[in-house]
């Protein structure tokens, strides 16, 4: 396969890419790419450089070298076709805003300054809310809504803005275990009608075995590819040292 | 009768009616983007930006021309400054706040004490205002910069929800947010000036942040926070006008006084709610 074919079925493609904080080498030549429709996690340990991987492909953070396509184009042109799902940390709380009202971002970029959202937009919102359950909450303040709900209002708007590409930042931090499995059947979906998911996780035991690939990242891609075969016990041991056991068992 | 000459009584003085005109403006400016003040943590920004005004206003007046005229660029460079500290530096927002609000401050009172025994500077004006005092153009001055306030933030308002809610999801879905943040910062130094010719540098905070901070106590949806926002500071600089004309009292710090009253009796009375 040419390296033209595969940056055409590939949502994402990172080459040799790396990331320097002060004389802190973050990211050290990642290299990987993943396939459009796919559900990709990318698990590490604390400090692994997973956040700072989804930030680069956003643009947020540059490469000092190597390079980042994210739907064939650069990272800061495709930015309308990504939604960015942030830890929950760096979202104000304190700002009040509904579910209906956070679902409604996602139109922002696209309905501009000085206009209101016209009938297209709040049936858009609308049927992005229906489709993650979350119609009854519409006008409940998403701080009050549980975990898994907020980062399903999280994907609403992600539906909303009809973004190709899904990037989840941390997201099932603070969910429970049932949330987690809506929250992965509503991404399962997404996937199936061409969308593609990357999401940064440390919670291997209950998502591992739903991924349909797993990049496993400390500071360099330790391995990539199925879960079967990216967790070997080598590959586990380079993540978590002696605590390789507590995380996973296929 | 006597009930409604009372209320009518004090502006049979045009100076009564354009305070009134002025406290009107600001009570409906203040509360819009007071929202925002308080929710992104800018309520000490506020602060900041008023007394950065000083030396812009002390040089104005050393140039013999009006105060505000030499506020404006004063406050939009100090918002500007902070803006671009934080952003390139890397320094906290605070400590950037704090270097550019006391470095300015100093340089209002050196630019007094080189020129005080050329030009007649009233200090308590600058400090705690003087409503009583502003004069027509005031008032189209203070209207045309509502007018331009208002249109940004109504333009604008998504765009302001969602950087403020969300910063970095709004920046990876095409928001301009840098822009967006500046726009904001020179808002609020807009209307800082604006309400600074009412209570003064010291006493801004009062109408910028209590009003808000008192609504967001009681309202939960943003655009219910303004609204009340806006009616609680109208009843504050209204009183305070009351309380200016009737107890011979500073206006500017009557108004400042009651809404922090208010802000303080809706603070205990939700504690007693909840």
């Amino acid at each position: 396969m040419t390296s033209h074919t595969i940056k055409a079925i590939s949502a994402v493609s990172a080459r040799d890419a790396r990331v320097i904080y002060g004389s802190n080498l973050v990211l050290n030549d990642v290299t990987f790419s993943v396939p459009k429709g796919s559900l990709v996690g990318i698990v590490g340990p604390n400090g692994a450089g997973k956040s700072t991987l989804l930030k680069a492909l956003v643009g947020l953070i540059k490469l000092d070298s190597g390079e980042v396509e994210v739907l064939g184009k650069t990272p800061y042109d495709s930015r309308r076709s990504v939604s960015y799902i942030p830890q929950a940390e760096t979202v104000n709380w304190d700002f009040p805003v509904t579910a209906g009202e956070v679902v409604m971002m996602g139109r922002t970029a696209r309905i501009g300054p000085f206009r209101f959202p016209s009938r297209e937009d709040r049936e858009r919102a609308r049927e992005a809310l229906n489709r993650v359950g979350l119609e009854h909450r519409e006008h409940d303040l998403l701080r009050e809504l549980s975990g898994g709900q907020r980062q399903r209002a999280f994907v609403a708007r992600a539906l909303a803005q009809n973004a190709e590409l899904l990037l989840l930042d941390e997201s099932f931090s603070g969910v429970d275990v049932a949330s987690q499995h809506e929250l992965v059947d509503v991404l399962r979906t997404m996937c199936s009608e061409g969308k593609t998911v990357l999401m940064t996780t440390h919670d291997l035991n209950n998502l591992a075995r739903t991924l349909d690939r797993v990049v496993c990242l400390n500071c360099h891609v330790c391995a990539y590819g199925t879960p079967e075969e990216a967790f070997k016990p080598e590959t586990l041991s380079e993540l978590y040292g002696a605590h390789q056991e507590s995380f996973i068992n296929f | 009768m006597d009930a409604i000459n009372y209320l009518l009584e004090p502006f049979g003085y045009s100076f009564m009616v354009r305070a009134l005109a002025i406290s009107l403006i600001i009570s409906i400016l203040c509360p819009s983007i007071g929202i925002f003040v308080i929710t992104r943590g800018y309520g000490f920004m506020g602060d900041a930006l008023a007394h950065s005004i000083f030396p812009g206003m002390v040089a104005a007046l050393i140039l013999g021309i009006s105060p505000w005229i030499g506020a404006w660029p004063s406050a939009i460079a100090f918002a500007l400054i902070v803006g671009y500290l934080i952003r390139h530096t890397g320094i906290r927002a605070d400590t950037a706040i704090a270097i550019m609000f006391a470095t300015m401050f100093a340089l209002g009172i050196i630019l007094i004490s080189i020129f005080s025994s050329h030009v007649a500077i009233d200090l308590d004006g600058l400090l705690i205002g003087q409503i009583l005092g502003v004069s027509e153009s005031d008032i189209v001055a203070t209207i045309i910069a509502a007018i331009i306030v208002l249109t940004i933030v109504f333009g604008f308002y998504k765009e302001l929800v969602f950087t403020s809610f969300d910063a970095t999801g709004a920046e990876v879905a095409g928001i301009p947010t840098a822009f967006i943040n500046y726009m904001l910062l020179a808002v609020i130094a807009t209307v800082i000036m604006v309400t600074v010719k009412a209570v003064g540098i010291i006493l801004v905070l009062a109408m910028l942040v209590a009003p808000s901070a008192a609504a967001a106590l009681i309202a939960q949806r943003h655009v219910n926070i303004i609204f009340l926002g806006i009616a609680i500071a109208l009843v504050a600089s209204i009183s305070g006008i009351y309380l200016a004309y009737y107890l011979d009292l500073p206006a500017g710090p009557a108004m400042a006084l009651v809404s922090g009253v208010i802000f303080g009796g809706t603070a205990l009375l939700r504690r007693r709610l909840s």
